[in-house]
């Protein structure tokens, strides 16, 4: 594996009153180049507080983040792209000025921020709805300006929070092939709870619960070692449970 | 800019500032009769005391939108000294309140006092809302205008404890609008602001 | 246990208890007469009502969104109620609590009750309104509106020119020991707080549409205010029954009589123990006005002046200097047949009477003045040699006093 660009070094995280409640304690992962990830887990696994510290949007309480080598946060928002679970419509704004107003605040001149959030809504298939106001769209369409926003800084890695999350079939589909056509020379981190998510279309596969990592390889690996024989499971679904369960008890 | 602008509803905020000004020059003299025990000099508080809660207001709904939505992601940069986010933010901030507590000192003649008021309740409104949610924010404000409204003329340093009426001590007022704007702007620029991470949305880069 | 934590009650509910009690304590100079401290201790109202409504306002936002999904089920305003219970029902308790502690006083008559009432059904009303406000406008817009629009209510100034507004006041201006709050003026702010609080309750109250606009909910809280307003308007204006501007009536309790040292004193009930003192003083006082030639009092009377008796004060808060003083002026005011209006004269008639009671000039000068002190003392020193003289001066001086202008 060539030099990782996105690295978790010794990662500690709680939160709650007095940081009590603790989600990483001495966590150590790779975000591989080039590849894309499939980051799977339970509801409260720690895989939003994950891609949120792998960001920067949060501090770690213990450990680093280091993005190429580097420890600095202002080096994380430049250049790793993120896609929270929920996006929000801007006040009153259409895809193309929100789009180029998140460029904006992100340090970009306008020319830049304007050019920058052409080419992201064109990435995003969304030419079609730059002049619609965003609190107009679609949950699928909302989506996929949450994904142009997270593209519009052209990032080496780009991290995707529950990406499929509340989509129909279609779109969810859609979504699919958007992603994989979507190439980022760090990397591309998918989040999800939902393990016929994307399972098909990624490099790599990641279980997380309990904020420590139950399996990391490949999809076949995955299906191999625990589909045909982890526990008598027999699809895809009873071996994460099994996975995961058995990280519980 | 122009989008900054219209995210932090800037027409919004000078209407407030007109409205502010123009129900000053009407109604500010308008009195409340209050027990003699209240008021500023016999038993009655001005409408004009509560007028800068329009500002206050707009404030506190301009600056709704930091923290949540599209800019969260973005706001961490101000985290970081002298942000483009933060120093915008703090401009707007500064120079709105100093504008709108000026035509309220001058236009309306609110005097020192009337320009202490704008900029007491701005101040604390922003705070507010950076650290705990608009409604909070004006709630904060609104409440320091009613309970300095009825403090008592003869209770334990009145004149000090009228923040917002004609009575207080205006360099005193002055000095605490002036301080409390300063805190707010410094909370914009180092964006120590209250994001709802676990209950609400965030936005996205 | 859970409601009154999350409604923020927990903390709230003690806070505006201090809070209004403290103001209560403040004013209050207690008179005996239950209507009339407790009217006086609702000074408390002024904090209470608009806090309340901010409050609540501040609480109940995001709330329809909240329980939306409930709506088609669950009626609004049961669904508010089992929410917001320890602060609708909570703040109108502690303003009244606070206002039972800081006034001294338990109800004991129909006036005393009629007022309680009010105290709780405006800080009810207040918080009704402060949900209503949320409902209707962002939380930016309907927390100052709340309060500052229910501080304008109970303080609007110009409210005291207009008979109308003034007796739907909330705080009336009520009470002195001889006055008590208008029975009509009861019913109009009774009602208007029951209508408006009825209005609210009824607009919060059905399963409705979630994507009701808020203009259509702001427009039917007006149309409840409006409903108030013309319901308590209207019970004034069908009443035959005429009102002052200060919404009062004159008491209608029977004084309570009995004669000691050859002096009849009639009091009200609450105040029967101060009879025997004033009898004293006034006993004291008889050889002193006989010796100048001036006539005796015979009868007094607590309240508004009553022909042939001297009219006097004898709250539970006074002094027995001030008794003498109350004496004092009842006595001169008995002698210009009218209750006098402040001036030199009837300064230094009362300091000359009062100095007759027994009291000091150091003890009148607090009250009266330097001036009429020193008059009256000037015109004592005649009383050795020409007696008629100091008569003679009194009389003088009585003549030059005006009559007060009666409301």
């Amino acid at each position: 594996m060539s030099e990782p660009v996105l690295e978790a070094a010794g990662l500690r995280f709680s939160y709650g009153r007095l940081r009590r409640t603790r989600v990483f304690d001495d966590f150590t992962w790779q975000v591989a180049p080039h590849e894309t990830t499939l980051l799977l887990g339970p509801n409260g696994a720690g895989k939003s507080t994950l891609l949120r510290l792998l960001s920067g949007f949060d501090r770690p309480t213990g450990g680093e983040v280091r993005v190429g080598g580097v420890a600095s946060r202002r080096e994380l928002f430049r250049r790793v792209g993120w896609m929270p679970q929920d996006v929000q419509p801007g006040r009153g704004m259409t895809v193309a000025e929100q789009v180029e107003y998140v460029a904006w605040v992100g340090g970009l001149s306008r020319r830049q921020a304007r050019d920058a959030a052409g080419e992201a809504i064109s990435r995003v298939d969304l030419d079609d709805k730059r002049a619609v106001r965003t609190d107009r769209l679609s949950g699928g369409q909302l989506r996929r300006v949450g994904l142009a926003q997270a593209l519009v800084r052209r990032g080496d890695v780009l991290l995707l929070d529950e990406p499929t999350a509340g989509l129909d079939p279609a779109q969810t589909l859609g979504f699919r092939a958007l992603v994989k056509d979507i190439a980022c020379p760090g990397g591309v981190v998918i989040s999800t709870h939902q393990i016929s998510d994307l399972v098909d279309d990624v490099d790599r596969v990641v279980i997380l619960a309990d904020g420590r990592i139950r399996f990391d390889g490949t999809p076949a690996g995955f299906v191999q070692q625990h589909v045909s024989a982890a526990g008598g499971a027999t699809t895809l679904a009873e071996a994460f449970s099994a996975i995961v369960g058995g990280g519980r008890h | 800019m122009i989008l900054w602008l219209r995210a932090r509803r800037a027409g919004w905020l000078a209407a407030a500032a007109l409205a502010l000004v123009a129900l000053d020059r009407a109604a500010g003299e308008l009195s409340l009769s209050v027990p003699a025990l209240f008021g500023t000099t016999s038993g009655v508080v001005f409408l004009d005391t509560f007028l800068p809660l329009i500002w206050a207001a707009a404030i506190a709904d301009a600056f709704t939108g930091r923290g949540l939505g599209t800019e969260a992601r973005p706001a961490l940069l101000a985290r970081l000294p002298a942000s483009r986010l933060g120093v915008h933010d703090a401009g707007l901030f500064l120079t709105g309140s100093a504008a709108a507590g000026g035509l309220v000192a001058g236009v309306a003649g609110g005097g020192v006092h009337g320009l202490a008021a704008v900029l007491m309740l701005a101040g604390l409104t922003c705070a507010g809302t950076l650290r705990a949610g608009p409604a909070a924010g004006i709630f904060a404000s609104t409440l320091l205008a009613l309970l300095t409204s009825v403090y008592p003329r003869n209770a334990p340093a009145a004149r000090f404890v009228h923040l917002l009426q004609p009575d207080g001590e205006p360099a005193w007022a002055l000095g605490c609008g002036i301080a409390t704007c300063l805190v707010a702007a410094g909370l914009l620029v180092t964006g120590r602001v209250h994001v709802r991470l676990y209950a609400t949305d965030v936005g996205a880069l | 246990m859970r409601a009154v934590v999350r409604s923020g009650a927990a903390w709230f509910l003690p806070v505006l208890f201090a809070l209004a009690a403290w103001y209560g304590a403040r004013l209050t100079v207690p008179i005996g007469y239950a209507a009339g401290d407790l009217a006086q201790a609702g000074i408390g109202l002024y904090v209470a009502a608009p806090a309340t409504a901010a409050f609540m306002a501040l609480q109940y936002r995001g709330f329809t969104s909240l329980t939306r999904p409930l709506r088609s089920v669950r009626s609004g305003l049961r669904l508010a109620v089992r929410a917001w219970w320890p602060l609708l029902l909570g703040a109108p308790t502690a303003l009244c609590l606070a206002v039972l502690v800081s006034g001294r006083a338990v109800p004991d008559d129909g006036p005393a009750w009629a007022l309680l009432a009010i105290d709780f059904l405006t800080v009810l009303t207040a918080g009704l309104t402060g949900l209503a406000c949320a409902w209707a406008f962002p939380a930016v817009v309907a927390v100052p509106l709340a309060a500052v629009g229910w501080f304008a209510w109970i303080g609007y100034g110009p409210a005291s020119a207009s008979t109308l507004v003034h007796n739907l006041d909330s705080t009336f201006g009520c009470c002195s020991s001889d006055t008590r709050p208008a029975a009509v003026a009861v019913q109009a702010t009774l009602l208007l707080l029951l209508v408006t609080s009825a209005s609210i309750a009824c607009l919060l109250a059905p399963a409705r549409s979630p994507r009701i606009p808020r203009l259509l909910v702001a427009v039917a809280l007006v149309a409840a205010l409006a409903a108030g307003f013309g319901a308590g308007a209207a019970t004034l204006g069908t009443s035959d029954r005429p009102l002052d501007l200060t919404a009062t009536e004159p008491r209608t309790t029977s004084l309570t009589c009995r004669t000691t040292y050859d002096v009849e004193v009639c009091l009200w009930p609450e105040n029967g123990d101060r009879a025997v003192a004033l009898a004293r003083i006034v006993n004291a006082l008889g050889p002193e006005l006989r010796l100048l030639g001036l006539a005796p009092v015979h009868r007094l009377v607590q309240g508004g002046p009553v022909p042939d008796a001297v009219s006097v004060e004898a709250g539970a808060g006074l002094s027995s200097q001030d008794l003498r003083l109350g004496v004092a002026s009842g006595y001169v005011d008995a002698r210009a047949g009218c209750r006098s209006a402040p001036s030199a004269a009837r300064d230094r008639s009362v300091a000359l009477v009062a100095l007759l009671t027994g009291l000091r000039p150091d003890d009148v000068v607090p009250r009266l003045g330097t001036g009429p002190v020193a008059a009256a003392e000037d015109a004592l020193a005649l009383r050795e040699r020409t007696p008629p003289e100091v008569a003679r001066w009194f009389r003088a001086s009585v003549a030059e006093i005006r009559c007060a202008r009666t409301r």
